[in-house]
Parts: C-alpha cells; sequence; structure tokens
C-alpha cells in the first residue's frame, strides 16, 4: 500500500469497496464464529439429560377399570388419572353450561373423554382431594372433595362449590399407546 | 489513548462510560509494534486466547462440579453424559491445559532467540524454567 498510494487516483473506489469487503466478511465470519462457540456455553445452563428425564413419568392405564382412579406421583405432585364412566362423561359435558367459577369446557380439559388426568392438590390451601378410592367421599358432584374446609370438585375436576378459586389443574400430557400416557 | 474515534453514538455513549472501544483501538490499531515482528510473535496473543478459553470453559464446568471426594467422580461422569455439551466444556478445558503450556514455552523460547527487550536473558535454561518468571 505505501509505494501504491502517491500514484492512487482520488476518485478511485476499487481499493475501498475490496476494502470495506473484506471487513464486513470478517465481521460476518467472526460474528458467526463466536454465536457458533458461545452456544454450547449457554446450552450447557439448560436442563441436563438427566434432569429432563425426572420431568416425565409414564404412566401404565391398562389395569384400570372403568370408574377407578389411580393416583401416581409427578414432580413430587400427587396426579390424579380417572377413567371416567358413561354417566360422569354425560354430567360432567352437560354441566358447560352451568354456573361455573373458573369456566371451563370439559372437552379442552381431556384429550380421550374416557380418561381425566388432574393434578390433584386442591386449588384452595393445597391438601389432597378425596374421591380415588371406592369408599372417599366424592363432594355434591361425584367428582372430588377436599377435607380441609370442604371444596367440591365436578366429574371434570372443576370447583362447583366451596372455597376453591380454581379447577384442579390440568397437567401437559401425551398416550404414547393406548394403555400409556406420558404426563409431563 | 486518546486516537479513538467515533461517528457512532451508541458506541460513543459507551466508550464515555467504559472505555472498552478506545482501549481495543488502542492496544490493537494505535499501539506502535516494531516492523520486524514475524510468526513467532503469535504465542503471545493465543496464549491469551487459551486463557479467556480456560477461564470461560472453567467457570461453567464448575457449575456442574463437585469438589467432595463422594461426589466428585460422579459430577465428571454427569458432565460428560447428562450436561448439554459438557464433554465439550471438559475436553476443551483438558487439551487447552495442554496447549496452554505449549504455547506458553514457545512464547518464553523467544526471549532465548531474539533480543526484543535489549535485555537479553544470559541463559536459556533459567528463563525457560517456570522459577525464573518475573
Amino acid at each position: 500500500m505505501a509505494d501504491s498510494a502517491p500514484n492512487a487516483q482520488p476518485s478511485s473506489m476499487d481499493g475501498q469497496t475490496r476494502r470495506d469487503f473484506l471487513l464486513y466478511a470478517t465481521t460476518a465470519v467472526g460474528a458467526a464464529g463466536t454465536g457458533l462457540a458461545l452456544w454450547p456455553f449457554v446450552h450447557s445452563m439448560n436442563p441436563a439429560a438427566d434432569t429432563l428425564a425426572l420431568s416425565t413419568t409414564d404412566v401404565d392405564i391398562s389395569a384400570i377399570q372403568t370408574g377407578q382412579a389411580i393416583t401416581v406421583v409427578w414432580r413430587g405432585k400427587p396426579v390424579f388419572v380417572r377413567r371416567r364412566t358413561e354417566a360422569e362423561i354425560a354430567a360432567a359435558a352437560k354441566d358447560d353450561k352451568a354456573d361455573l367459577r373458573d369456566p371451563a369446557k370439559d372437552g379442552d380439559r381431556i384429550k380421550k373423554p374416557e380418561w381425566l388426568i388432574l393434578i390433584g392438590v386442591c386449588t384452595h390451601l393445597g391438601c389432597v382431594p378425596l374421591g380415588q378410592k371406592p369408599a372417599d367421599p366424592r363432594g355434591d358432584f361425584g367428582g372430588w372433595f377436599c377435607p380441609c374446609h370442604g371444596s367440591h370438585y365436578d366429574t371434570s375436576g372443576r370447583i362447583r362449590k366451596g372455597p376453591a378459586p380454581l379447577n384442579l389443574p390440568v397437567p401437559q400430557y401425551v398416550f404414547t399407546t393406548d394403555t400409556t400416557v406420558r404426563i409431563g | 489513548m486518546s486516537g479513538f474515534k467515533t461517528n457512532n453514538k451508541v458506541v460513543a455513549w459507551v466508550d464515555q462510560r467504559l472505555p472498552i472501544f478506545s482501549m481495543m483501538h488502542h492496544s490493537a490499531i494505535e499501539y506502535p509494534t516494531p516492523r520486524n515482528l514475524n510468526y513467532w510473535w503469535n504465542f503471545g496473543s493465543l496464549a491469551g486466547f487459551i486463557l479467556v478459553i480456560m477461564l470461560l470453559t472453567g467457570i461453567f464446568l464448575v457449575m456442574n462440579y463437585s469438589s467432595h471426594t463422594s461426589l466428585a467422580f460422579d459430577s465428571v461422569e454427569r458432565i460428560m453424559r447428562d450436561v448439554n455439551y459438557g464433554w465439550l466444556l471438559r475436553y476443551l478445558h483438558m487439551n487447552g491445559a495442554s496447549m496452554f503450556f505449549i504455547l506458553v514455552y514457545i512464547h518464553i523460547m523467544l526471549t532465548c532467540t531474539t533480543d526484543r527487550t535489549r535485555l537479553r536473558v544470559k541463559s536459556c535454561g533459567s528463563s525457560v524454567s517456570p522459577f525464573s518468571w518475573r
């Protein structure tokens, strides 16, 4: 550059644009390389494989008869898996139009009408409602009854009576096979 | 340090509060270097680059490492198998440590073969020994 500078024509943009191109190209490659190098560091702070494995629970539902329910543990919380009878499904669908405290359609709370899957923690103060065992009280609406302060849940897990403000939450789940559910 | 000029207002705003851009300009562009530098001088900045890699990988490894005697092995196994890219961070740190020594020794060797500071070290052996670093 030193010996060409005195003879270079001031109007010529040739060297200018080539230098600009090299600068832009270097910046682009440098930015891409920095991003690629940074990603493993950022991603290493995401949940590790063993942590993610704890976040889901596979449940075998093949042995549950109609009208029965089981309680499984998912992320340290009880989860109700209930195989509803035809009458319970009909009652839940009919009550879509009832005066609900936390309005939700039964169809939005299930993936298969027969199977109702809920997090079994009362939304009032966190007790585990009764209604899983055949001998348990199921409240006025045939779903669950919380013994602590008397919240009644219906056959879709919606709050119908008592102090609880919200419906029993529905966890994320998928039917991996006809007889297996993966919760989480 | 004063030679840095910019028309970019964001750069100027940052630089007035944290003079990182003028520092980079000073050490990468402004700072005078002898014209007879050759490729052997790369080993200094390469060693600095490895140092940054060692600090970064070390900080990110220690997020998942436990030094307790009954936990250390398991935590390293977890880094290698379960932590995302943990194997990469650990291998970078392992090989970076070796590379750091190789680069630093070559870097020190320059003191034996050149007269950069006009204070030529009389004995090459003493300059290579870590106990003679001053």
